[in-house]
């Protein structure tokens, strides 16, 4: 059985630790509500490009089947095509399983949907944050570039650096599909793992959809729609990877939040447990000495 | 008096501004333009240049902006601006030294020709918005 001692340093460490835990649960409560925040800021924006983009698309005809950014090369042979996947993870750990999440999900991804490609060393990463950074480079996978430590001061310019690196890949056709793998805010306590295609910007089925919509209005274009579209896609190429890395950011805190107050919790419990058991050694040691006195007192009566 | 344009600017990181105006200019690529109340629909590329605004019974509003487009139907203007700041935000000094470094670049060539216009035609127009407040 452990000493009174043993006990009573068991429970001023685990005091500590719950101590610690709390202020990280604090400190990411207050992170989140800044991503949150970021995140509802850079909305109007990403939705106006959307619309934007529709209209111009389907104005745009003809051209639009013709430009490998809008809808992809012609693809020789099946599995030919090189896949560059942009990989989302966090900078810091003690945010539950939210690093293994994503890891897990992007090595599922490169496993199964684009194993042929893996298999002949087809698939390169982009690895954003310290965690998948390190996992992946540990590993042996093609990394074209890594991206560590950016979470701490989050910028727009890093969004616009990670899609012109990709967008000349693909341009100079060394990558033919370009997807983003992140960690999606759902809620504060949920986040879903997702893919999403970022080049070409439309498949088959789009492609189709777009040429048989009609512009939601009779707009003059100023220059030409093409010419407009030159510089849109690359915004609305940013504008998703700034989507991708703020809802990442956002999950992040919210997991570390959650798996902080968990973790205090555990740690309350441990303590009242510690407790008892502190109590019932000290009323054993108690008893025992009153025993012992009371014996001696019954000897000496006795002699 | 309901002859009003909802103007909304945002950038990709915030909305800069959100409210009725009676008529603002931007800085398109075939030379900076006003919309007035029932401009018809456009969709128009923005160079770097001046937004200029002004709202019912107040003073004129001016913001640099750095590029993006302004899409407009039915009154409802919305400027996807690159970036954007107001004209007392720009701090004039730091302009002009930030030209005087690019002219500096240019002369010990460590920037191209194009480069050195691109970035000093930047400079010039967000220089001549902040002289206008």
């Amino acid at each position: 059985m452990a000493t009174l001692r043993e006990i009573r340093r068991r429970i001023t460490g685990v005091k500590a630790t719950s101590k610690i835990t709390q202020a990280m649960k604090m400190v990411a409560a207050a992170k989140l509500r800044r991503a949150q925040d970021a995140m509802i800021a850079a909305r109007p924006y990403s939705r106006a490009l959307d619309v934007l983009l529709k209209d111009l698309l389907s104005n745009a005809g003809d051209e639009v089947a013709k430009s490998p950014i809008l809808f992809g090369r012609t693809i020789r042979e099946e599995h030919t095509d090189n896949v560059l996947l942009i990989v989302v993870s966090s900078d810091r750990g003690l945010a539950g399983a939210f690093n293994t999440n994503i890891i897990r999900f992007a090595e599922a991804r490169i496993r199964e949907t684009y194993a042929a490609h893996f298999a002949s060393g087809r698939v390169g990463l982009i690895t954003v944050g310290r965690r998948c950074s390190d996992h992946f480079a540990k590993r042996g996978y093609t990394i074209v570039q890594a991206y560590p430590g950016i979470f701490s001061k989050l910028e727009f310019q890093t969004a616009h650096e990670i899609i012109e690196q990709a967008t000349a890949l693909f341009n100079d056709a060394k990558y033919d599909t370009v997807e983003v793998i992140f960690n999606e805010f759902k809620s504060v306590i949920t986040q879903r793992q997702v893919a999403e295609r970022l080049l070409p910007v439309l498949d088959k089925q789009q492609l189709i959809e777009t040429q048989h919509s009609k512009a939601s209005h009779e707009y003059i274009y100023e220059p030409e729609p093409s010419e407009i579209l030159d510089v849109l896609v690359p915004r609305h190429l940013e504008t998703q990877v700034w989507r991708a890395l703020l809802e990442s950011n956002a999950a992040e805190q919210g997991a570390r939040m959650t798996a902080m107050d968990s973790a205090t919790r555990n740690a309350k419990d441990l303590i009242s447990s510690l407790q008892l058991s502190y109590n019932k050694a000290r009323q054993a040691a108690i008893t025992k000495e009153i025993l012992e006195i009371v014996g001696g007192a019954e000897a000496l009566a006795k002699a | 008096m309901t002859k009003s344009i909802q103007l909304k600017i945002v950038t990709p990181t915030l909305t800069v501004f959100e409210g009725e105006v009676e008529h603002f200019s931007v800085p398109g690529t075939m030379g900076p333009f006003e919309v007035l109340y029932n401009h018809a629909a456009i969709v128009s590329k923005l160079v770097p240049g001046m937004l200029k605004f002004a709202q019912t019974g107040k003073a004129e509003e001016h913001y640099f902006v750095s590029g993006g487009f302004l899409e407009l139907h039915q009154n409802q203007g919305i400027v996807l601006a690159d970036g954007a700041e107001h004209s007392s935000k720009i701090n004039i000094a730091e302009v002009e030294s930030a030209m005087e470094n690019v002219r500096q670049r240019y002369s010990a060539h460590e920037i191209n020709n194009d480069q050195f216009h691109i970035e000093l035609d930047l400079l010039a127009a967000r220089l001549a918005v902040a002289k206008q407040s």
